[in-house]
C-alpha cells in the first residue's frame, strides 16, 4: 500500500523571476479541439514534443445541476440529470431513482427494476462503442483511417438507438427510470427485436476488434501508454473499465448488486497492464459481456406492473427526509448519488458522484513523460464525458 | 424527526462515523490501513444545521463502506485536508471549496475547478441565488499575471524562484 | 537571326506546350479531389458529395475552393508577415513545377531534360519548405511543433523517396524519363524486374510521408495539433495549402506510374490518356491507403525510418548497382 504522499503528481513549474516565463512551453489544447472528448481545456507544459505536467481546467460544461435539483420536484429531476454522462443516458436516471427509492416508502416491482437493468446494459454497449470510435479518431485523426473506425462504430451504434427507439420511441434520453418504476414496458416482438440487432453488433465488433488488434500502429501506439497502478486508481477513485484495466475487479454489479444483477451472475473484465490498450479492450469485451446480459435480463424479465406509484402526471411526490446513496455501475464506472432529504418537494443536497471525475484526475499523474501524441490516446483511454465531469 | 435520526432506518443510508475536524486524518490513515483503500467521493453539504463535509470511503476487498462525517462551525467552516491520505480528495475538495466555501487545510492548492477563476460567491450555498445571471468579465479584477499563466502553482508566490 | 521556325520552336512550342500541361495537371486535379471525397465516404459506409453536380458530386471540388476564395482573410498580428504570405505561395506552386518534367507521351515533355528524374526529385521536396516557413511564420504552438515535425519527418523520408526512386534509373542507366518509360518491359518495372517492388514500395513509403498523408500525416495530425502548419491560414492562402498537397501528391502518383507502370504506355495508342488514367487509379490505391491506417508517433515514425528505411535504401542502392555490374 503506497502512501498519497508517495505518488505525487507532477505540478507546473515555477515562473522565472526575471522573465516571468516558465522554462516549458505551454500548449493549450482545448477547449474547442478535435480530440478533447468535450470541452477540456488541458495546459500541457512541452519540453520539445514530451509532455512535463498537465494541468486540466474542466468546468466548460458546468450547468449547475446539483443546485438545479435542489429546487426541482422530485420526479422532475431524473430526466436532468440524464444529460449527465450523455452517452450511457440510461444509468444517471437509474441511479438518482434508486436513491431516492433507498429513501424508502416505495415499492418498486421486479418488471420495472429488470426493465431498468436492460437500459443501462443497451446504454453501456452504446457508450462503448463510442469510446471505441473516438479512440480511432484520436489515434488515426479526422482524415484518416480513425475517421473509418469512428463511422463503422457509430453505425452500430444505430442498431442500439433503434432499439430504444422501438422500446421508449426516444433515441437517446428515453427518461425511462422513474421514481417507483419505470416509464415504458417493452412492446411485443421485442425479443426479436433485440437479438437480431444485438447479433449484428456482436458480428461487427469480432471486425472491429481483428482491425484494431492486427494493427501494429495501434499496438504500437497503446501499449503502454497511461500505466495506472493499481494504487493510485484506487487512492483517487479511478473505478469502472479504467479501474479494471489496472487488475482490480471491482464492478458494482457484482460488489454492491442491485436489482436484476442480485439474481444474475456478471462475468468481471479485468486486465493487468493498466495501460492504455488494456483500457480499450476491457471496454469491449465488456460490451460483448453486455449483450449476452441484454439477452439475459430480456429472457428472465419478471412478469408484473412497471410502476410502484401512480403514474407521474403532476409532480407532489415527498420522499421522506433521510440521506440515502446508490451507485450503478455506469459505462464509466461508479456513477453514484448521495441525496439528503428533509421531505421537502425538492431534496436539500443532490450530490453526483461521477466516475469521468475521478477517472480524469488520473491524468495529471500518468501523462508525464509522454508525448503529445500519447496525451489524446490517454485521454480517449479514459474516456471522459464532460457532461459527467463538470454537472 | 432530523434527518440525521432519520438516516439510520433508510435502505440506502450508508454507515456513517461522526468525526472532529481535528480527528480527521488520524482516522482516515487507520481506516486506510484497515482496508478501506478506494476513495469514492467528498461531499460538502449546507443544510438546516450548518455546514459539513462527507468523506466516502470503501473497502474494495470487503465490500464495505464508510462515511466520514465531519460537522463545521458555519462561521469559519475548516478541516484537513484528506489530500495527504488519498490523493482524489484534491479535485472534490477544491469542488467542495469552489461551492459552498469550505476550507480544507493543507490542500496543494485550493482554486477553482469548474467555475471561472474571478467567479465570485459559492454557489451551492443556500443564499447563494439560483437566479444569479452569468459572470461579466471584469478585466480591472484580472491579474496580468493570471494572463499569462493559466494557474499558480503550489509554490507560493512569494518563493518563485 | 530570329526565323519564324526559331521563334515557334524557342517561344512558341515550349509555352504552348507548357500551357497545354499545366491545364490538364490543374484539371485533373478536380477529378482527384472528387475521388478522395468519394473512395473515402465509399470506405466509411457513407454516400459522400452528393449534390453539388448532379448526381454525384461532380462539383464539390470546385466548390470546395469556390469556399475557401469566399472567406476573410486573417493574418495573425504577431505572425512574421513575408513568410506568413511566402508560405502557401511557394508550397502551392512548387507541386506545378514538376509537372513540366513528366512525359505525357513520347517524347513530348513541357521541358525536356537529360536529368529530368534528378530535377525532379529535387523540386518534389520542395513544398516541405514552405511548410516549415508557415509553422514558424504562424507564431502559434501547434504550427511550431508541426514545423518540427514536418523538417524531421522529410529529412528521414528524404532517402527512402530517392532510393526508390533512382533504382529504376540505375537499371536502365539513364536519369531522362522518358528513356524510362520506354525502357520499361511491357508490363513495367514494377513486375517485369525483381527490383521492381522493393524500389515501389520504398517510393511509396517516402512518398506518403513527403506528402503527409496517413500512416504517416504526424506533421499534420489534426487529433493533436488541429491543422498542423495551416492552422493560422483562411481562404486563399490555405487553397493554396489544399492545392499544393493534392497536387504534390498527384506529381508523385505521376512519377510513380512513369516509372514502375509504364507511363504514358499502354495497348492501342501510347499518350497523355495512359498516364493520366494510371495516376487516377493510383491516387485511388493512396487513397484507400489514407483511410484505413492510423498514425504512427513521431519517435516511433523517425525510429522505422532511420533503423528501417534508411538502411534498406541502401541495400537497395546497392543491389541495383550490383545488379547492372
Amino acid at each position: 500500500m503506497i502512501a498519497a504522499s508517495q505518488i505525487e503528481p507532477v505540478r507546473p513549474s515555477p515562473l522565472d523571476s526575471r522573465t516571468g516565463e516558465r522554462r516549458e512551453m505551454t500548449l493549450h489544447m482545448g477547449p474547442q479541439h478535435p480530440s478533447m472528448h468535450g470541452v477540456l481545456h488541458l495546459v500541457v507544459g512541452l519540453d520539445g514534443e514530451t509532455v512535463k505536467w498537465v494541468d486540466p481546467d474542466i468546468g466548460f460544461l458546468h450547468r449547475g445541476v446539483e443546485k438545479l435539483c435542489e429546487t426541482l420536484p422530485w420526479d422532475a429531476i431524473a430526466p436532468v440529470l440524464e444529460r449527465n454522462d450523455y452517452l450511457a443516458p440510461s444509468t444517471n436516471s437509474h441511479a438518482f431513482c434508486l436513491a431516492v427509492e433507498g429513501l424508502g416508502g416505495v415499492d418498486v416491482p421486479r418488471r420495472a427494476q429488470w426493465l431498468r437493468c436492460l437500459a443501462d446494459e443497451l446504454s453501456r454497449i452504446s457508450s462503448h462503442l463510442v469510446a471505441w470510435g473516438t479512440m480511432g479518431v484520436d489515434l488515426g485523426g479526422a482524415f484518416g483511417g480513425g475517421t473509418s473506425v469512428f463511422l463503422y462504430c457509430l453505425r452500430e451504434r444505430e442498431r442500439i438507438l433503434d432499439i430504444m427507439q422501438e422500446w421508449t420511441g426516444t433515441r437517446f434520453h428515453p427518461n425511462l427510470s422513474q421514481i417507483g418504476g419505470a416509464r415504458y414496458d417493452v412492446p411485443a416482438g421485442f425479443d426479436r427485436l433485440l437479438d437480431t440487432k444485438l447479433a449484428e453488433i456482436d458480428a461487427k465488433l469480432d471486425e472491429m476488434i481483428s482491425m484494431m488488434e492486427e494493427s501494429p500502429i495501434f499496438q504500437a501506439r497503446t501499449r503502454g501508454i497511461g500505466v495506472l497502478s493499481p494504487e493510485l486508481a484506487l487512492g483517487l477513485g479511478a473505478c469502472g473499465p479504467v479501474a479494471r484495466a489496472s487488475g482490480l475487479a471491482l464492478d458494482l454489479r457484482k460488489t454492491r448488486p442491485y436489482e436484476a444483477y442480485k439474481e444474475i451472475d456478471v462475468p468481471i473484465v479485468v486486465r493487468t497492464e493498466g495501460d492504455a490498450y488494456a483500457r480499450y479492450r476491457v471496454r469491449i469485451d465488456e460490451a460483448r459481456v453486455s449483450i449476452r446480459l441484454s439477452r439475459q435480463i430480456l429472457a428472465g424479465l419478471p412478469d408484473g406492473p412497471i410502476h410502484g406509484r401512480p403514474p407521474v402526471r403532476s409532480s407532489k411526490h415527498k420522499a421522506p427526509a433521510g440521506t440515502s446513496y446508490a451507485a450503478v455501475e455506469g459505462a464509466r464506472g461508479e456513477l453514484g448519488v448521495w441525496i439528503r432529504s428533509d421531505k421537502e418537494m425538492s431534496p436539500t443536497r443532490v450530490r453526483l458522484r461521477s466516475p469521468s471525475f475521478a477517472n480524469l484526475s488520473a491524468i495529471v499523474y500518468i501523462l508525464p513523460g509522454h508525448l503529445i501524441a500519447d496525451v489524446v490516446a490517454v485521454l480517449g483511454s479514459l474516456d471522459p464525458v464532460f457532461g459527467d465531469v463538470d454537472r | 424527526m432530523s434527518a440525521a435520526d432519520a438516516s439510520a432506518t433508510a435502505p440506502g443510508a450508508l454507515p456513517t462515523v461522526e468525526v472532529a475536524p481535528g480527528d480527521l486524518l488520524a482516522l482516515a490513515q487507520r481506516y486506510l490501513s484497515e482496508g478501506f483503500r478506494w476513495y469514492i467521493c467528498t461531499t460538502g453539504i449546507e443544510s438546516a444545521e450548518g455546514l459539513e463535509v462527507q468523506h466516502f470511503l470503501r473497502n474494495p476487498e470487503s465490500g464495505g463502506e464508510i462515511v466520514l462525517r465531519v460537522k463545521l462551525d458555519a462561521l469559519a467552516p475548516k478541516l484537513p485536508s484528506l489530500y495527504p491520505v488519498f490523493p482524489g480528495a484534491d479535485w472534490s475538495e477544491r469542488e467542495a471549496w469552489e461551492m459552498l466555501g469550505i476550507e480544507f487545510e493543507g490542500h496543494p492548492g485550493l482554486r477553482r475547478l469548474l467555475l471561472p477563476a474571478q467567479w465570485d460567491g459559492f454557489p451551492l450555498r443556500k443564499s447563494y441565488p439560483i437566479a444569479t445571471p452569468c459572470l461579466p468579465y471584469r478585466p480591472a479584477a484580472e491579474k496580468p499575471a493570471a494572463a499569462v499563466v493559466p494557474a499558480p502553482s503550489p509554490i507560493p508566490a512569494g518563493e518563485a524562484t | 537571326m530570329w526565323t519564324a521556325d526559331s521563334i515557334l520552336e524557342t517561344f512558341v512550342f515550349p509555352f504552348a506546350i507548357s500551357l497545354a500541361t499545366l491545364s490538364v495537371f490543374m484539371t485533373a486535379l478536380i477529378p482527384v479531389l472528387w475521388i478522395e471525397r468519394k473512395l473515402a465516404a465509399r470506405l466509411q459506409g457513407r454516400v459522400g458529395p452528393y449534390e453539388v453536380g448532379s448526381p454525384h458530386g461532380y462539383l464539390q471540388p470546385i466548390a470546395d475552393v469556390l469556399k475557401l476564395l469566399s472567406k476573410a482573410d486573417m493574418i495573425p498580428t504577431q505572425a512574421d508577415r513575408l513568410l506568413f504570405l511566402f508560405a502557401p505561395i511557394w508550397t502551392g506552386t512548387c507541386a506545378l513545377w514538376g509537372v513540366a518534367l513528366i512525359p505525357f507521351a513520347p517524347g513530348l515533355a513541357a521541358f525536356r531534360s537529360d536529368i529530368s528524374l534528378v530535377l525532379l526529385l529535387a523540386v518534389a521536396s520542395l513544398p516541405g519548405l514552405g511548410q516549415m516557413a508557415a509553422g514558424w511564420a504562424s507564431a502559434n504552438k501547434y504550427a511550431l511543433v508541426s514545423a518540427l515535425r514536418v523538417v524531421g519527418q522529410v529529412a528521414a523520408f528524404e532517402i527512402p523517396l530517392i532510393a526508390g526512386a533512382i533504382t529504376p534509373a540505375i537499371v536502365y542507366g539513364s536519369l531522362d524519363l522518358n528513356t524510362l518509360t520506354e525502357a520499361q518491359p511491357a508490363v513495367g518495372f514494377l513486375f517485369g524486374h525483381p527490383l521492381g517492388i522493393p524500389s515501389f514500395l520504398l517510393f511509396l513509403v517516402g512518398m506518403l510521408a513527403e506528402g503527409n498523408r496517413t500512416p504517416f500525416d504526424i506533421a499534420e495530425a489534426e487529433s493533436e495539433l488541429i491543422a498542423g502548419v495551416t492552422i493560422e491560414y483562411s481562404g486563399m492562402r490555405f487553397a493554396l495549402f489544399y492545392i499544393g498537397e493534392y497536387g504534390s501528391l498527384f506529381l508523385f502518383g505521376l512519377l510513380a506510374c512513369v516509372l514502375w507502370f509504364g507511363g504514358f504506355r499502354g495497348p492501342f495508342v501510347p499518350g497523355p490518356h495512359w498516364l493520366l488514367l494510371k495516376g487516377f487509379a493510383f491516387f485511388c490505391f493512396v487513397t484507400i491507403l489514407r483511410w484505413s491506417f492510423i498514425r504512427l508517433r513521431i519517435d516511433q515514425f523517425l525510429k522505422i525510418s532511420w533503423s528501417g528505411f534508411v538502411p534498406a535504401s541502401f541495400l537497395l542502392v546497392l543491389l541495383a548497382v550490383w545488379w547492372v555490374g
